[in-house]
């Protein structure tokens, strides 16, 4: 070792020394020292492109999202698409194509700074007016991929979880994978009950048909997509035993062949009429994979059947001596972990309430302090340990906040109450307010007793009165 | 009233936290004396003391070894005055304790009492004496160890007791440090991952299999893709066994040439190859190149540096795509097949032949067999960890060929039917011994027993101007962890924690080195060839590329 760092270190100072060298010749000649420079670094071939969906309009958290685009609704103290940006800043990557809805584009890119993030943001506005589902957003996008990437990276602008996307990446290499999808175990909420009325879960669960060791997937059905039973087709030339779940999380995470990518999204192809990945192109590609094939009878350009001919490897894969592997080949990615999709007002609440301790976990590198310098927390208020304090919140004396999240520019008056509630931006709560285990969007200007309430338009509030398990939102304009 | 109440409890929490800094800083001031007279007594009556006692009795004795009786028989000094240190010692003094019993963990020594000297005091019998004289040695070795480990360790920000024991040891001598650095290293292995850590006597210069990939960031502007995929399909075992890493190492770093584009007023060739560098090295950290994989990347590299400085790039890397292609085609497709039929000769009918885990050669060579009109029975030895036989067996019932698949554990009982054992080497080296995967030479001395014809099928690429007399000095570690966990059953698992257990080492070798005496013939596509005709073929074919460095 000390040998090959000494060689390195040589060769680093001859470089440099050429460098310098060439340098000092350019200059002279053309007096343009840039330029040089610039057409030294010719980078390799990039690997990945991101793409991040985030022009969904939040339809299962309707309460929340009448007012901000539910990728901007925060979580703790952040917007929620901060998190899927950083989770793949973590991985080096250097740009990521952003898809919203139009007119919210400057707010979109605005997160980057606002958050700390390096990470190059590039929106992609679409038309929400037509409803477009993510296979259309992806459509819309499809000419700004890079055509010389192998894979993208599909996330959705909701999730939040701990994986490392190397890890993942790493598994999509070496299974040699078409399509991988983020899955993990569904854990329900662990704050519970969420404000407002109280609701049944609306959706029937994903099934996922895996092969229990090597984690391919076989099947897919979309929760909603089955009734009350659901017929799995016998499923060929698969000898390992199979793991049906519906406890499984499609954390809508994918890693996709970019050739396999545009084929389903051009026009010709089989889905040009599929409006959702999730649900309908997903579902398409891994049934692909056990159809039988024309095998492309072109020359063997990697020798790719020289290699599993010498292969000595026990473990199945395209390049195993007896494999049977069609071109197209899909895994579930399990990860033992976090991982939750902010999709419903139960998931939203639960994470901010979580965030104190989880912020650590989904962040990490990125120092988001609990409680940001520039707020002002007066002496005598009593904030307790595992509250979240936003950028420039003002709290007052004689209050107290237990468990709570304030988001920035939120002001606390004196002798106001608050446990266990999140407050969003630039709410400001009047003195004698009492808010339990409530969300509040908007500023409550008169003394109330909230419990268990969803606060978006203060209009509804009156003077001293108490309100329990209720939506307090704006009266949509036709009624 | 509540918040009164609060208050003062707050109040109080704030006093408590300033009394607990306050008796801290005693602590550490106290901390400081006791080193000074520890470095003094070396002996102590106290129980807890021993662990400690035994260390730096190691530190003393490498030190002065003539006056280790001498030091002993100091008696304790007066503790210091107050009657709070004591505790304060005690506290102070267990934690060393995990260090060094870590450290004789890793260092798996035979001595199993080695730490627990007793600490009593005085008059030193016989076996006392001898008892410190292996402390001594022990220590010696740990000084050793702690040598190698040490450039990692020095960046390591030193704990503040430890840099302040060393600097009152008024004479800090090179050992000494060795060893206090030995028990540092204890300290901070037990933190890492201990897989990664243990080091096997006698294997310790071999690197563990990685468990992670190298860290690189997704797009790096230095690893092609096709050079991480393979990268991680090799660390996974995905691709194994010389031949197929080594067409897709060339398949990479062909696509690899493809995407490149040489930057102006660059040379092709000097730019080329300081971006393959990079690219080799991160497929070495992956998993540790095999030999022929070694040969080949010199060919390639040899072929850019030979590229005239003034060829247009779109010619340069048409040659190198063609050279690539013609390397695999003349020396891994074309070889084969002439291999096989050379092979295929030395087979009569009704041959019985013992062959070891999965070869893509031995295969061709039956097929052949079959085509000449000889039908030849097979029996595929295996290993149970890998099972890559089985692919085998799979492969030749496609051929309608007898076969028996055995464990390698089996083979006597099969040998006195066996006629000829063939195998294939991963590389053939410049003695003419054999590299093989790891089970090859119980074949061999099997074969050598029952006075069998052993015979070595390889390809010449693969042969390398090293000598090798025995498979420890150049070997790679497999993951011992698979080996453990191995068979499916209902006692799978039983040695599950087996880094935590003192004294157990799994070991995992990848090959084995037959040596050249046990080989009656080697198979290649020139010719068939005696072991001493290596030296020839390596001289003849490779004289361009092995004389390089």
């Amino acid at each position: 070792m000390p040998a090959q760092s000494s060689l390195s270190e040589e060769c680093g100072g001859e470089n440099a020394a050429l460098l310098l060298l060439k340098f000092l010749k350019i200059r002279q000649e053309h007096k343009m020292c840039n330029c040089y420079i610039a057409s030294v670094e010719i980078k390799m071939r990039p690997e990945v492109q991101a793409v991040v969906l985030a022009a969904g309009p939040g339809m299962r958290m309707t309460a929340l999202t009448a007012t901000s685009p539910k990728c901007l609704l925060p979580l703790a103290t952040l917007p929620m698409l901060a998190f899927p940006l950083h989770l793949l800043q973590q991985a080096g990557l250097e740009e990521a194509t952003v898809v919203v809805a139009a007119g919210e584009e400057v707010r979109v890119s605005k997160v980057v700074e606002q958050c700390g993030l390096t990470i190059n943001v590039d929106s992609a506005p679409v038309n929400t007016s037509t409803d477009p589902g993510t296979a259309d957003s992806l459509r819309h996008i499809l000419h700004k991929i890079k055509r010389n990437v192998d894979d993208v990276v599909i996330v959705s602008s909701d999730l939040v979880t701990d994986v490392k996307l190397q890890d993942v990446l790493d598994f999509h290499r070496a299974h040699g994978s078409t399509l991988t999808a983020l899955t993990a175990p569904l854990t329900p909420p662990q704050h519970q009950p969420a404000p407002g009325p109280k609701t049944k879960p609306f959706t029937s669960s994903d099934v996922m048909v895996t092969e229990s060791e090597s984690g391919r997937l076989v099947l897919v059905v979309a929760g909603g997509d089955y009734d009350h039973t659901l017929t799995l087709p016998s499923v060929r030339s698969s000898k390992a035993p199979l793991l049906v779940s519906t406890s499984l999380l499609d954390a809508h995470l994918y890693i996709v062949k970019r050739s396999i990518l545009e084929q389903c999204l051009a026009k010709e192809s089989a889905c040009q009429d599929m409006g959702s990945f999730k649900a309908e192109i997903l579902p398409y590609i891994v049934s692909r994979q056990f159809q039988p094939q024309n095998k492309e009878a072109g020359p063997d350009e990697d020798f790719e059947s020289l290699v599993s001919q010498y292969n000595t490897s026990v473990v199945m894969s395209r390049h195993h001596t007896s494999a049977s592997f069609s071109s197209i080949t899909c895994y579930a990615y399990k990860h033992q972990g976090l991982c939750v999709r902010v999709n419903t007002i139960p998931t939203y609440w639960d994470i901010n309430r979580r965030m104190y301790s989880l912020i650590d976990k989904v962040l990490p590198g990125l120092s988001e302090p609990r409680r940001h310098p520039s707020a002002q927390i007066h002496e005598k208020a009593q904030v307790s340990e595992d509250s979240v304090v936003g950028a420039g919140t003002l709290v007052s004396e004689k209050t107290n906040i237990t468990s709570c999240v304030l988001a920035s520019h939120c002001r606390v008056d004196p002798m106001a109450r608050l446990s266990n509630s999140v407050l969003a931006h630039h709410t400001a709560i009047t003195s004698g307010c009492v808010v339990e285990n409530s969300l509040v969007r908007a500023s409550l200007n008169h003394k109330c007793v909230l419990k268990n309430c969803i606060v978006t338009d203060s209009s509804r509030i009156q003077e001293g009165k108490t309100y329990m398990n209720e939506i307090l939102e704006a009266t949509p304009e036709f009624v | 009233m509540e918040r009164k109440a609060r208050k003062q409890a707050k109040k109080a929490k704030k006093k408590g936290g300033d009394g607990n800094e306050e008796s801290k800083q005693q602590q550490t001031g106290k901390g400081k004396t006791e080193d000074k007279e520890g470095q003094e007594e070396s002996s102590k009556p106290k129980k807890t003391v021993k662990v400690d006692k035994t260390e730096k009795d190691m530190k003393k004795e490498t030190n002065k070894p003539n006056k280790t009786v001498k030091v002993d028989k100091v008696k304790p000094a007066p503790t210091p005055s107050t009657s709070v240190p004591n505790k304060k010692e005690e506290k102070k003094k267990k934690t060393p304790k995990e260090p060094v019993q870590e450290k004789q963990q890793q260092t798996q020594g035979s001595e199993v009492g080695g730490d627990e000297a007793d600490g009593a005091t005085g008059g030193k019998s016989k076996a006392e004496l001898k008892r410190e004289r292996r402390e001594k040695q022990e220590a010696q070795r740990l000084a050793k160890m702690a040598a190698k480990t040490k450039a990692v360790e020095e960046k390591q920000p030193k704990k503040k007791v430890e840099s302040q024991a060393d600097k009152k040891s008024s004479t800090v001598d090179k050992k000494k440090k060795g060893s206090g650095d030995a028990g540092k290293s204890g300290k901070e292995k037990s933190g890492d991952k201990k897989s990664t850590k243990r080091r096997i006597p006698l294997l310790g210069h071999l690197t563990p299999p990685a468990l992670q990939a190298p860290h690189a960031p997704v797009n790096s502007e230095i690893i092609h893709p096709a050079v991480r995929t393979l990268g991680i399909k090799m660390k996974d075992r995905v691709i194994d066994g010389s031949t197929a890493r080594v067409i897709s190492t060339l398949v990479a770093l062909k696509k690899l040439i493809n995407d490149y584009q040489t930057p102006e007023s660059c040379d092709l060739s000097r730019d080329l190859a300081e971006k393959l560098a990079p690219n080799v090295e991160y497929l070495n950290a992956c998993r540790p190149q095999a030999v022929a994989m070694d040969n080949a990347i010199r060919f390639l590299k040899h072929k850019v540096n030979s590229i005239a400085p003034n060829m247009p790039e779109g010619q340069a890397k048409d040659e190198l795509r063609t050279a690539i292609e013609d390397y695999i085609k003349e020396n891994i497709t074309l070889a084969s097949s002439a291999i096989a039929s050379h092979a295929a000769y030395l087979m009569q009918p009704n041959d019985v032949i013992l062959t070891f885990g999965y070869s893509g050669l031995v295969c061709e060579m039956v097929e052949a067999a079959c085509k000449n009109g000889n039908i030849v029975n097979v029996v595929v030895a295996d290993s149970p960890q890998p099972p890559s036989g089985l692919a085998m067996v799979q492969r030749l019932a496609s051929f309608q060929v007898p076969t028996y698949y055995r464990l390698i554990t089996d083979i006597t009982n099969v040998m006195d039917k066996v006629t000829k054992v063939v195998v294939e080497a991963e590389a053939v080296m410049m003695n003419g011994a054999i590299q093989g995967l790891c089970g090859t030479t119980s074949l061999a001395l099997a074969a050598a027993t029952y006075h069998k014809p052993f015979i070595v099928l390889c390809h010449t690429y693969k042969f390398c101007n090293n000598d090798l007399t025995d498979s420890i000095v150049v070997n790679e570690l497999g993951d011992a962890d698979k080996v453990v966990w191995g068979p499916k059953g209902s006692n799978a698992g039983l040695l599950a924690g087996w880094q935590e257990t003192r004294n157990l080492n799994v070991v995992s070798l990848v090959y084995d080195v037959t040596p050249a005496s046990l080989v009656t013939v080697l198979v290649t596509e020139q010719s068939v060839l005696p072991t001493s005709a290596v030296p020839v073929i390596i001289r003849r074919n490779y004289a361009d590329v092995l004389g390089q460095d």
